[in-house]
């Protein structure tokens, strides 16, 4: 179990993220925030890549930094930017990372082998991986954070590049390896967690929004989401009065989804809320919603 | 916990060697010495990731035969000033060291392999610190050989005393750039003690101050071998902490 206790984390005088307490156990977590949220400085506070300004991170009852070599013998961890040498192979570098890890060869070529093929690279394993599209480096690199059997995984935008097929694969790998770890996954694509994470964490103005289900986060918007259709004429007027979530274009009339927080006018069909919701409805200050 | 145990597959002889030997180090963790450490890194790591990259012997090479040539080709054999000669070698003897750490570390950098290396239970420190001990002894046979060179050119030039100047000057450069790395956490810091040292160096040899000449070339050996045994101490107990070391801001 992991322990954010009170972290603060100052870039100089720039506050990235204020008095972030967290509980995390075994089960995926959803860090979802947009761009600049600080969803990569907590991710990076995690992997001991940097250390909180305020605060600490405890594994089982012991700081993570003072726990050193100990606590990165546990850890699995993916970066935004996974970098690689341009002459290694998939294998070579899976090898040399493994090494790094202190897995003794034998074991270390059973397991390569075993990701490879998890993450649909087997055919390549020993191409020079200069020669890969982003996609298939960014699943070197999911590979490589499971090299160790970590009890703690860390993927930050781990789905960046990737297809729907290989997204779908890498949803359910994460949801298989959850069973008996801890896994955190940052990303601002709703739907890379909303299905698998058993807690979604939410972070707005450098604090925890929400860290909940799936189904609480939507539930805080229950009886405020309705569709609609109005006039191509109207829309202007409507987005002044109601946070618009979706428009889309329907012959010649526009077809709404939206928030109001009170009565309900008539035409207006009440729907349950999504995640994407609460995401486009609580960042809608930083988001900014055109079409 | 208990029953999964039971599911794990039997690991490999390597694995079982390792771990026990894990054990042994965490039961003893304020005992492990620098050397035993090192050891266990070299059998858990093996040589071949130590120094993973082939370009990086080729370009020490190639820096090293340069080095060479400058130190035996630069001064006119008939005109050298001993002392300016002794300085040069204090100056010089560095730069082979500490290209070759340079370049494993900027190399991670570029490649951007830097993270993920971290993140590892040897990380990017542990692995540097370790080649660091390789190169310095690396660099001091490239030294010496060119010492017994220069010795054989220049009939001023003693051997035993340019070899504890060069290996001198390693040492103290190690631990003046180690210690800048570590207290000051950037690579500018790193940047400066290298620009100071060449700079410093090259003032006290045009300035031909005549302590400075004094020390160089009248310093009892003895004494030299003494300031000599002090850096060799003062490096490897930095090299040690260094392998402790974690950097604070991200900043690197
Ligand atoms: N090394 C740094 N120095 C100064 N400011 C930084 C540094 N790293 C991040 N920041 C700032 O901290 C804030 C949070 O950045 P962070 O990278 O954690 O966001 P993020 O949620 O991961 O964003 P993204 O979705 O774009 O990856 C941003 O405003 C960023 O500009
Ligand atoms: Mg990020």
């Amino acid at each position: 179990m992991i322990v954010v206790k009170n972290v603060s984390k100052y870039y100089g005088n720039f506050c990235a993220l204020n008095n972030i307490t967290l509980e995390l156990h075994n089960g995926v977590y959803g860090l979802l925030a947009p761009n600049g949220a600080g969803k990569t400085t907590l991710i990076k506070m995690l992997a001991t890549l940097i250390t909180p300004s305020q605060g600490e991170i405890v594994y089982d009852g012991k700081n993570i930094i003072h726990m050193d070599d100990e606590f990165r013998a546990l850890l699995g961890y993916l970066p935004q930017q996974f970098g690689y040498y341009n002459n290694y192979s998939p294998k070579q570098y899976l090898l040399y990372l493994a090494a790094l890890k202190g897995m003794g060869r034998k074991d270390s070529i059973r397991i390569i082998k075993e990701l490879l093929e998890k993450v649909a690279l087997s055919e390549v394993g020993n191409k020079k991986m200069k020669k890969f599209s982003g996609g298939m480096i960014q699943r070197v690199g999911i590979a490589q954070a499971l090299l160790n059997n970590p009890k703690v995984l860390i993927l930050d935008e781990p789905t960046a590049g990737l297809d729907p097929k290989e997204r779908a694969r890498f949803r359910n790998l994460l949801s298989e390896l959850a069973r008996d770890r801890l896994v955190i996954v940052s990303t601002h694509i709703v739907s890379d967690v909303e299905s698998i994470a058993n807690e979604v964490i939410m972070i707005k103005h450098q604090e925890v929004l929400y860290k909940d289900s799936v189904e609480n986060i939507c539930n805080t918007l229950a009886g405020h989401v309705y569709e609609t259709t109005i006039d191509y004429g109207h829309l202007d007027a409507f987005r002044n009065r109601y946070t618009v979530l979706l428009e889309k274009q329907e012959s010649g009339e526009m077809n709404i989804r939206f928030i109001h927080k009170g009565a309900a006018a008539e035409g207006w069909l009440s729907v349950t809320p999504s995640l994407e919701d609460v995401f486009l409805y609580e960042y809608r200050d930083e988001i900014r919603m055109e079409v | 916990m208990n029953k999964e145990i039971f599911r794990i597959p039997m690991p490999d002889k390597q694995t079982i060697h390792i771990q026990t030997q894990q054990i042994v180090v965490a039961a003893s963790k304020q005992k492990v010495s620098f050397i035993s450490y090192l050891k266990s890194m070299h059998q858990q790591i093996g040589i071949k990731h130590l120094f993973s990259d082939r370009s990086e012997l080729i370009f020490a090479w190639i820096t090293a035969i340069i080095l060479s040539g400058l130190f035996l080709v630069k001064p006119e054999p008939s005109q050298a000033n001993v002392h300016d000669m002794y300085g040069f070698i204090f100056l010089i003897s560095p730069v082979l060291f500490l290209t070759l750490s340079l370049y494993t570390y900027s190399n991670k950098i570029i490649s951007g392999t830097f993270e993920v290396e971290m993140t590892c239970k040897y990380n990017v420190y542990q692995i540097i610190a370790f080649r660091m001990l390789i190169f310095s002894v690396i660099a001091i046979m490239f030294n010496t050989m060119t010492l017994v060179f220069m010795s054989m050119i220049y009939e001023d030039v003693h051997f035993a005393r340019a070899f504890m100047i060069s290996s001198t000057g390693l040492f103290a450069f190690s631990i003046l750039i180690l210690f800048a790395v570590m207290k000051r956490r950037s690579t500018v810091a790193a940047a400066a003690t290298i620009i100071g040292w060449t700079l410093g160096n090259l003032l006290l040899i045009y300035m031909d101050n005549p302590i400075y000449r004094d020390i160089l070339v009248n310093l009892p050996l003895f004494v030299y071998a003494l300031v000599f045994v002090g850096t060799l101490y003062g490096y490897l107990k930095s090299l040690n902490r260094f392998i402790h070391f974690q950097y604070a801001e991200g900043d690197y």
